[in-house]
C-alpha cells in the first residue's frame, strides 16, 4: 500500500495537501556491515538506520497536526524500506505495511501524486525524501532508492534527480492547473562520489518526462539537510538531524506571530516557509557545535510567502533569568511584565533557584529588576521589550537582570 | 478611526549604517503584526501603543516602543542597545552586518567522528550519526578543526594577494601585473584580519588568495565602473586566512547577508527596498549594475517576477562585460515561460565569463542542463551543441566553489583550470611581479 491516507472524497474537490513520503535505510545491494569490503557499485555506502524512522515521523506528524495544516490533508503516499534496528526502534513502521522504497513503487507513487497534485491551483504539495543521496555535480542533487547497488544497467539507474521531480511539477500543458503551493524537502548527502569521475555521464531514472512549460510562478522552496559536496547525517536507530529540527520547528521552535488574532485576542501564531529557514539556521549552527560536523542546510527553488503550519496558541517558551553580579542577587526584587505592562511573574528576593527557570507563553515581555531595599551599591534595572520567541540554542530565553551601578 | 503616521529613523554612530533601509516589524501589544516595512518608509496605524523591532543581519535586534496620538505623526528612534553597540565607530558596518557569522575555511572537510554499529538494538541516550551517503570528503583535503576556536596551529609564513581580468571561461584570464587594483591608503587593521577598498572597474576581475599548503582561493570581484568593494581577510580558528568583499552599497549588502544567515524574512523585505529599485540604480547618472544584480537574485529567489518587469534586459543589455546579467536575465526569461530566449540569454555566458554572484552559476548550470535534456522538441540543435560546451565550461568551475558563499569563489592557482592543488612556499615566493604580500599587514 503506498496510498496511508485519502481524503479526497470528504474535500470533494476542494483544495487540498497532496504529500509524497520516502524513506530508505535498508539497501539489500549494499554492504550488510560496516566492515564489509565494498562492492564496485557501492561507493562507499552502507545501511541506514535512521532514515525511514525520520520518513516515518514526518508522516505521523502530518497525521497528528493535521488541522493546522494551510489546507485540508488530501491525500499522503508513503514508502518506506526500514532497517532491522529502526523496526526494532518503532514496530509502528512494519505495521502500516506500506509499500517499499523500490523504483517501480517510487515512480508510480509519484506519478500518481503529481495527479492528484494537478488537479487544483489552490492545492498544495509536499515532498519529503530521507536517504543516501549523491551529487553528479556541484549543483544537483540525486536520491538513491532501495535497489541502488544492484550492478545491473547505469550505477544510477535506481536513483533519481531532485530537479527532474521538481522541473516536472510545474505547471504545463499536461497540467495547467497544477498546485502553485509547493514544498521539498531533501534529507540526504550531497557529495561527489570521485569514482564518479570515472564515468561521462552518469544518468538517473527520469521520474517525469521534460516538458517546458510556460509561466513558473510557483512558491516552491526546497530544503536540502546538506550544502553541495557535504554529508547529511542521521541519528542511529532514532531520526535524522535535519528531520529532528524540521519537526521541533514546525511545532513551534520555528513559529512567529502573525496578523490574524485568536478569540482571546492574542496574535495567531504560525510557522512559514521563511521562518523555518530561519530556525532551521540555528538548529544546524547548534549541531555543529554538539556533534563536531560540518553539516548545513540550504534552500533552493522559489521562497515566497508560504503557510506551513498554524499553531493552536502561543508555543511555549523556556526562560531564565539570572542576576549579575551575583553580590546583586539576594537584593534584587524582578518582575516580568507583559506588553500590557500586566505582572506575570512576581519574584521575590533571593531568586531560588538561581538562574531561575519557568516557561511563558511566547510574546513580547520586559523585565525590572528593583533593589529591595536600595543599596547604594546597585541600581535598579529595566529592559526594553523583548519579543520573546523559542530558541534553539540556548534552548532557553535567557534574561540578565544587571544591576551593578 | 482616523490613522496616523509612523516613520521610523536609525541611530547608529556611523552614517553607512544610519543610511540602510532596514526591515521593521510593527506589532501590537498582543504580538499581532500591524504592519512590515523598511525603515526608510513609513506606516499608517490607528491611535494606540506599538512596539517596533527591527534585526540586523548579524543577529542584533532593536526595538522601540511607541504610543501613536491621534492624527499625529510620530518618528519612531531604533538605536542598538549599550551592551550591543560596536566597539568602534568605523566598524559598524562588519560588526551589524556580518558579526557573529560562521566563518569556515573554503576547504574545510572534516574527518567525520561517525561510529556506526551493526547491532540491531539502540541504546536510548546513545547519540551515534551515520552518514546519509558517503560522509567522507570527496577529493578535498581534510583537516583538522579545533573547534575550541583557539588556533594551535601558527598563521602562515607567507600570504599574497593578486588579481586576474578575464575570461576564465574561455582560458583568457591574466594576472594585472601591477598593485593598482588596491586603494592603499585604505588599509584597515581588523581583530582578527585586515580590509582596504579595490577600485571599481567595468569586466571581470578575480582577486587570489595565496597561503602555504592550501588551495589558491580566487573571489570574484564585486565592483563596477562607478562600485568599488571592500576585501577583507580574515584568519579562521584553525590559522588560515578566508578572503571576502563587502558590497559598497550597504542596502545590497544587508541583502546578501540576511540570505547568508537564513533570514528569508528580513531579506525579502530589504529586496523591495527603494535603495534597490532599477530607477535608482540603472536609470541614474552613477549607475551600480553590482547592487542591482543583488537585488535582481533575490528577487528571482523571492518569486518576485513582478517586480523585475523588463529591466532585466537592460541590466543584460547595458553591461556587457556582467556575466550575472546573461543569468538574471535568462532566469527571469524560463520563469515566464521564454525558453528559446532564456537559452539565448545563458549563452551569453560563454563570451562574458563567470558571474560574479555564485546563484548565477547555478541557475545557469540547472536551466542548461534542463534544457540540453529537453532536447530538439524545443531548441535547434546548434543551440543545444553550444549549451552542451559552455555547461561542461561552467561544471567544470562548479566542481570547485563554495556555493555557501554569496560571491562566487572556488580555488586553482590558474584561474582559467580550476582545482585543489595546494600551493607551497616557494611558489607564492617566486610568482611576481603582481602579488601583494599581505603578511607584514596580518602579522
Amino acid at each position: 500500500m503506498t496510498l496511508v491516507i485519502d481524503n479526497r472524497a470528504q474535500l470533494q474537490g476542494q483544495p487540498g495537501l497532496h504529500v509524497f513520503i520516502a524513506g530508505v535505510s535498508h539497501y539489500p545491494h549494499l554492504p550488510q556491515r560496516r566492515e564489509d569490503a565494498d562492492t564496485p557499485y557501492s561507493f562507499g555506502m552502507r545501511q541506514l538506520s535512521s532514515t525511514s524512522l525520520a520518513a516515518y515521523h514526518i508522516y505521523y506528524w502530518l497525521l497528528k497536526r493535521q488541522q493546522g495544516l494551510a489546507v485540508p490533508l488530501a491525500t499522503c503516499r508513503l514508502l518506506l524500506s526500514p532497517s532491522i534496528v529502526e523496526i526494532n526502534v518503532n514496530p509502528a513502521i512494519q505495521e502500516l505495511r506500506c509499500d517499499r522504497c523500490t523504483l517501480d513503487n517510487f515512480l508510480q507513487a509519484a506519478k500518481d501524486w503529481r495527479q492528484d497534485a494537478g488537479t487544483h491551483k489552490d492545492n498544495m504539495t509536499l515532498f519529503y525524501f530521507a536517504g543516501h543521496g549523491v551529487q553528479r555535480s556541484k549543483d544537483d542533487a540525486v536520491l538513491l532508492l532501495e535497489e541502488f547497488g544492484k550492478g545491473v544497467g547505469g550505477p544510477l539507474l535506481y536513483a533519481v534527480d531532485i530537479n527532474n521531480i521538481f522541473n516536472g511539477m510545474a505547471s504545463s500543458s499536461s497540467y495547467p492547473d497544477m498546485a502553485q503551493r509547493q514544498v521539498y524537502f531533501v534529507d540526504a548527502c550531497r557529495n561527489l562520489p570521485a569514482q564518479f569521475r570515472n564515468f561521462e555521464t552518469l544518468s538517473t531514472s527520469q521520474v517525469f518526462e521534460v516538458e517546458l512549460g510556460g509561466r513558473d510562478d510557483r512558491c516552491a522552496p526546497i530544503f536540502y539537510a546538506a550544502v553541495p559536496d557535504s554529508a547529511a547525517q542521521g541519528l542511529v536507530g532514532k531520526t535524522t538531524l535535519f528531520n529532528q529540527a524540521l519537526i521541533e520547528s514546525l511545532d513551534g521552535v520555528a513559529a512567529v506571530p502573525g496578523e490574524e488574532k485568536d478569540e482571546s485576542g492574542q496574535a495567531k501564531w504560525y510557522v512559514s516557509g521563511n521562518s523555518l529557514g530561519e530556525a532551521l539556521e540555528s538548529y544546524f549552527k547548534f549541531y555543529r557545535q554538539k556533534h563536531k560536523i560540518d553539516q548545513d542546510f540550504t534552500v533552493g527553488g522559489s521562497i515566497k510567502t508560504i503557510i506551513l503550519h498554524h499553531l493552536d496558541s502561543p508555543p511555549p517558551v523556556n526562560v531564565s533569568i539570572r542576576v549579575e553580579p551575583i553580590d546583586g542577587h539576594p537584593h534584587t526584587h524582578v518582575t516580568v511584565r507583559n506588553s500590557w505592562g500586566k505582572i506575570v511573574w512576581n519574584l521575590n528576593p533571593p531568586l531560588t533557584p538561581h538562574p531561575y527557570e519557568g516557561q511563558l507563553p511566547a510574546g513580547i515581555y520586559s523585565i525590572i529588576g528593583t533593589i529591595k531595599p536600595p543599596c547604594p551599591l546597585y541600581e535598579n534595572f529595566k529592559s526594553a521589550y523583548d519579543l520573546v520567541k523559542p530558541k534553539v540554542h540556548p534552548s532557553r530565553f535567557e534574561w540578565r537582570v544587571e544591576v551593578k551601578k | 478611526m482616523s490613522k496616523s503616521r509612523l516613520s521610523f529613523e536609525l541611530h547608529f554612530r556611523s552614517d553607512e549604517m544610519s543610511q540602510v533601509e532596514l526591515p521593521i516589524e510593527v506589532r501590537q501589544a498582543n504580538s499581532a503584526l500591524v504592519a512590515r516595512s523598511l525603515s526608510t518608509q513609513s506606516v499608517e496605524v490607528d491611535p494606540g501603543t506599538y512596539h517596533v523591532f527591527a534585526r540586523l543581519p548579524a543577529g542584533q535586534e532593536l526595538h522601540s516602543k511607541v504610543t501613536v496620538k491621534r492624527k499625529g505623526d510620530t518618528t519612531v528612534v531604533l538605536k542598538p542597545s549599550s551592551a550591543d553597540e560596536s566597539p568602534n565607530e568605523s566598524l559598524e558596518v562588519p560588526f551589524f552586518l556580518r558579526g557573529g557569522q560562521r566563518q569556515q575555511p573554503l576547504e574545510s572537510k572534516l574527518d567525520a567522528t561517525i561510529v556506526q554499529e551493526d547491532s540491531a538494538t539502540v541504546n536510548a541516550d546513545d547519540d551515534r550519526l551515520e552518514p546519509l551517503g558517503i560522509g567522507s570528503p570527496s577529493n578535498r583535503i581534510a583537516h583538522q578543526i579545533n573547534f575550541s576556536g583557539i588556533s594551535e596551529t601558527e598563521s602562515p609564513t607567507a600570504v599574497g594577494l593578486r588579481a586576474f581580468r578575464g575570461n576564465a571561461l574561455l582560458g583568457q584570464c591574466q594576472e594585472i601585473e601591477n598593485l593598482l587594483w588596491m586603494v592603499q591608503q585604505t588599509f584597515v587593521s581588523l581583530p582578527a584580519g585586515v580590509q582596504f577598498t579595490v577600485n571599481g572597474a567595468s569586466g571581470v576581475q578575480i582577486v587570489q588568495l595565496l597561503q602555504p599548503d592550501q588551495p589558491a582561493l580566487n573571489l570574484l570581484l564585486p565592483v563596477s565602473a562607478d562600485s568599488t568593494c571592500t576585501l577583507i581577510l580574515t584568519r579562521q580558528s584553525d590559522g588560515r586566512y578566508s578572503i571576502d568583499a563587502q558590497l559598497q552599497h550597504i542596502t545590497a549588502e544587508a541583502l546578501l547577508r540576511y540570505r547568508e544567515q537564513g533570514d528569508l524574512e528580513s531579506a525579502a523585505a530589504v529586496a523591495a527596498s527603494n535603495a534597490l529599485a532599477a530607477e535608482q540604480l540603472l536609470y541614474t547618472k552613477f549607475q551600480d549594475p553590482i547592487a542591482a544584480a543583488v537585488g535582481a537574485y533575490a528577487m528571482l529567489r523571492f518569486g518576485e517576477l513582478e517586480q523585475l518587469h523588463d529591466w532585466t534586459e537592460n541590466l543584460k543589455n547595458w553591461f556587457p562585460w556582467l556575466a550575472d546579467g546573461a543569468a538574471i536575465r535568462g532566469e527571469h526569461l524560463t520563469r515566464l515561460g521564454e525558453h528559446p530566449q532564456a537559452l539565448s540569454s545563458f549563452l551569453e555566458l560563454s563570451s562574458r565569463g563567470l558571474p560574479i554572484f555564485s546563484s548565477g552559476l547555478s541557475y545557469a548550470i540547472n536551466r542548461l542542463r534542463l534544457y540540453v535534456e529537453a532536447g530538439e522538441r524545443y531548441f535547434e540543435r546548434d543551440l543545444l551543441d553550444q549549451a552542451i560546451v559552455l555547461l561542461q565550461q561552467l561544471q567544470q568551475f562548479a566542481a570547485f566553489v563554495n556555493f555557501q558563499k554569496p560571491i562566487l569563489l572556488f580555488t586553482g592557482i590558474d584561474p582559467n583550470h580550476p582545482d585543489d592543488t595546494s600551493v607551497s612556499h616557494e611558489e607564492i615566493a617566486s610568482r611576481s611581479p603582481g602579488i601583494a604580500d599581505m603578511t607584514w599587514y596580518l602579522s
